[in-house]
C-alpha cells in the first residue's frame, strides 16, 4: 500500500515538475512598423516599461519590437524594481541581446531570473560595447501603434538614468515559466520521500 | 486620449502618408562615409520664451545667458550619440539683437536703443549691447566646447541676432539692419572656428580643401560692405562641399550672397565636387505652418524675393541642398519640387508655431511644428544623401525620427 502510494505521488510530482507552457506576462502586440514617428534608440535615449508578474516566476523571454539593426548587433535589456517614483528604481539584472532581423528582438531562456510577484522595470539600453544600430541609416528604432500598449513607461531625456513617465506604444513582449506550482509540488514529493524513508527505518 | 498617445498617432498617421506616397526610392545600400548634424536657434528670449514648454520662468542660468539650455544641450547630446562628426549651426547661438558698439544699450525689450554715451559706471559696462553680446556668445562657445574633443567639429553660422540691431532704424525696404560692429563681434568670437585647421585635422581625419572666405568689403560679385571673410566660407571634405553664407550682410539684409555662391559652387564642381550642401540662417522659402504666417525669410519683400529666386536659382542648378533655421519650427520640403530646405530651427528659441495655434488645432502638422528638432545626414560612399529629421516635443518628450528624406546619387 504504502509503495503505492508513493510511486503514485512520485509520479505526479515528475509529471508536474516538467517544465510549463511558457505564461505571457505582457503582450502589447505588434506596432505599425514605420519608422517615421518611432522613438530613437541610441546610446543616450532609452526606453523601459512597467510590468507585473502576479506570482514568483522565472522570466523565459523578454523581447522588444525594434527597427534599424542589423544581424549580431546586440543592446542591453535590465530588470529593475519598481520603488514607486517615476521610472525604474534599483538594476536587478542585465542580460545582452542580439538583433536578428527588424521586428520582435530580446532574449530568451533567462537562467536563473526569477522574481517575486509584483512590479518591476524592463528597460532596453545600448551601453558599453554595445552595437545595435551602428550600421543602419536611421539608427536603431521602437516603432509605435502596438495595439495594447503598456500603462507606463519611461524613457531617458537626460544622459544616465533619468525617467520620467509617458505611455508609449512600443512593443514588448514578457513570459515566464512559472515555477512555485511545480516546485511546492516536487518539495512536497522530496518531502514523501523522507517521510516514507524514515517509516520504513522505523519498520 | 492622453497627450503622447495623440501625438503618436498623428505621426503614424504621417508615417502612414508617407508610405502612401507616390515616390518611392530604395534603401542606398552602401556604406555610409559621413555623418553630420545641422540644427539652429538655441538662443532663449527674455520676455517672448515659451512659457508651455519651459514654464512660467526661465531659470536663473537662461535668464542671465539667454539659452535653452534643457533643449539644447540634450540635443548635442543626442547629436553626438548619432556620432555626427560636424555639427553646423544656423546661427542664432545668442539673443543678441543690439548694436555691439562702444556706448550703445538697448532697453530690456529691445525697443529702444541710447547711444553713443560713454559708460560712466560699472553698470553702464555691465548693460551694455556689446558686453551683452560678448557674454552670451562665451556662455554658448561653452555649450559646444566639448563636442571637438569628442568627435564632433562645429561650424558656426551667422544669423539675424547675432548681425541684426532690433531697436535701430528699420532700412528702406522695412528690414532690421545689420551692423558692421555686430559682424566683427560674431567674428570675433566665432572667428577661431573658421576654419581651425588643426582641430579640423584631428578630429575629421584630413584638413579641410580649397577652403573659401567670403570677400573683404566692396570686393567680389556681390560688392558687400562689410568684410564678409569670416561670415561666409565654404570648403571641400571627402570629395564633399560645403558652404556657409550669411544671409544678413550689412546693407543686404534679408539676402544671400547668390554671386558669390554661385562661383563658389562652379569652382567646386570644377574641382569635381560630388555634393554641395548650403548652410545659411533665413530660409528661401517660408513655411507656413498656420494659415496667415507671413514671409519671414529671403522671401520678405517683393525686393528680397527677387534675390531670393536668384539665390535659389543656383541651389538648384547643382542640387545642392539648403539647410536653414531662423524659423523656430522644423520643416523639410523641395520648394519646387527638386531641391532640398531643410528648415531646422528648432533648437531652443521660443516656437514660432505657439501654443495656443496647437490647441486652436491650427498648424499645418501638429505632430511636429512643435518640435525641437535637428537634422543627422548620412553621405553614402555612391553620393547617395539621407537626411534624417530627428527631434522631441516641446514637452521634452522622447527622442523620434521625424521624417527620412533620400537623394539619389
Amino acid at each position: 500500500m504504502i509503495k503505492n502510494l508513493f510511486a503514485a505521488f512520485v509520479a505526479a510530482a515528475a509529471l508536474l515538475a516538467l517544465p510549463a507552457h511558457a505564461a505571457t506576462i505582457v503582450d502589447t502586440g505588434t506596432p505599425g512598423g514605420q519608422a517615421a514617428g518611432s522613438l530613437a534608440f541610441d546610446g543616450v535615449d532609452w526606453v523601459a516599461g512597467q510590468v507585473s508578474f502576479p506570482k514568483a516566476a522565472t522570466i523565459a523571454t523578454i523581447q522588444g519590437h525594434i527597427l534599424g539593426g542589423a544581424q549580431g548587433e546586440t543592446f542591453d535589456i535590465s530588470l529593475f524594481s519598481n520603488d514607486g517614483g517615476t521610472g525604474p528604481g534599483s538594476l536587478l539584472y542585465t542580460t545582452t541581446a542580439t538583433f536578428g532581423t527588424d521586428g520582435w528582438n530580446g532574449v530568451s531562456g533567462l537562467s536563473g531570473r526569477t522574481v517575486a510577484a509584483g512590479s518591476y522595470w524592463v528597460e532596453f539600453e545600448i551601453q558599453g560595447a554595445d552595437s545595435l544600430g551602428s550600421s543602419s541609416v536611421t539608427g536603431a528604432l521602437f516603432d509605435l501603434g502596438a495595439p495594447n500598449p503598456l500603462a507606463t513607461t519611461a524613457f531617458t531625456d537626460t544622459a544616465g538614468f533619468s525617467y520620467q513617465e509617458t505611455p508609449l506604444s512600443f512593443g514588448l513582449r514578457v513570459s515566464t515559466v512559472p515555477w512555485p506550482s511545480s516546485a511546492s509540488l516536487m518539495l512536497a514529493g522530496l518531502l514523501l520521500l523522507s517521510a516514507l524513508g524514515l517509516a520504513r527505518r522505523a519498520n | 486620449m492622453t497627450h503622447f498617445s495623440a501625438r503618436n498617432a498623428a505621426l503614424l498617421a504621417i508615417a502612414a502618408a508617407a508610405v502612401a506616397a507616390p515616390v518611392a526610392r530604395a534603401q542606398d545600400t552602401t556604406p555610409v562615409v559621413l555623418t553630420f548634424s545641422t540644427v539652429g536657434d538655441s538662443r532663449q528670449d527674455p520676455n517672448t520664451y515659451d512659457q508651455a514648454s519651459v514654464g512660467a520662468a526661465l531659470s536663473g542660468q537662461d535668464a542671465i545667458w539667454l539659452q535653452n539650455t534643457k533643449a539644447f544641450s540634450r540635443i548635442l547630446r543626442t547629436i553626438q550619440s548619432q556620432k555626427s562628426t560636424m555639427l553646423f549651426f544656423n546661427g542664432d547661438m545668442i539673443n543678441g539683437y543690439g548694436w555691439a558698439n562702444y556706448g550703445y544699450t538697448s532697453n530690456a525689450t529691445q525697443s529702444a536703443i541710447a547711444g553713443p554715451v560713454a559708460p560712466a559706471t560699472t553698470a553702464d559696462i555691465v548693460g551694455s549691447d556689446l558686453m551683452k553680446h560678448y557674454r552670451q556668445y562665451a556662455f554658448w562657445r561653452g555649450l559646444v566646447s566639448t563636442l571637438p574633443e569628442t568627435g564632433t567639429y562645429v561650424f558656426p553660422v551667422p544669423g539675424n541676432h547675432e548681425t541684426e540691431c532690433k531697436a535701430c532704424p528699420k532700412n528702406s525696404d522695412g528690414q532690421k539692419v545689420s551692423k558692421v560692429e555686430n559682424e566683427q563681434a560674431y567674428a570675433a568670437n566665432m572667428g577661431d572656428l573658421i576654419l581651425d585647421t588643426a582641430r579640423f585635422t584631428s578630429v575629421l581625419g584630413a584638413a579641410p580643401a580649397n577652403v573659401n572666405y567670403g570677400p573683404a568689403a566692396g570686393v567680389g560679385p556681390d560688392a558687400l560692405q562689410t568684410d564678409q571673410s569670416k561670415l561666409s566660407y565654404s570648403f571641400d571634405y571627402m570629395n564633399f562641399h560645403f558652404a556657409v553664407i550669411n544671409t544678413d550682410p550689412v546693407g543686404q539684409e534679408t539676402s544671400a550672397p547668390a554671386a558669390w555662391l554661385a562661383q563658389d559652387l562652379a569652382a567646386a564642381q570644377a574641382r569635381g565636387a560630388r555634393r554641395f550642401f548650403v548652410f545659411g540662417h533665413k530660409p528661401a522659402y517660408t513655411y507656413a505652418y498656420a494659415p496667415g504666417v507671413s514671409g519671414s525669410g529671403l522671401d520678405a519683400t517683393p525686393t528680397t524675393t527677387a534675390r531670393r529666386d536668384a539665390f535659389w536659382n543656383v541651389i538648384e542648378q547643382y542640387k545642392a541642398t539648403y539647410f536653414t533655421g531662423h524659423m523656430h519650427t522644423y520643416n523639410i520640403s523641395q520648394p519646387l519640387g527638386g531641391a532640398y530646405q531643410v528648415i531646422v530651427g528648432a533648437g531652443g528659441s521660443p516656437f514660432d508655431p505657439s501654443a495656443a495655434q496647437a490647441a486652436a488645432g491650427v498648424l499645418a502638422h501638429p505632430a511636429t511644428d512643435r518640435d525641437y528638432a535637428w537634422a543627422t545626414v548620412k553621405v553614402h560612399a555612391d553620393g547617395g544623401v539621407d537626411i534624417l529629421g530627428y527631434g522631441f516635443s516641446s514637452t521634452f518628450g522622447p527622442t523620434q525620427l521625424l521624417g527620412q528624406y533620400s537623394i539619389a546619387p
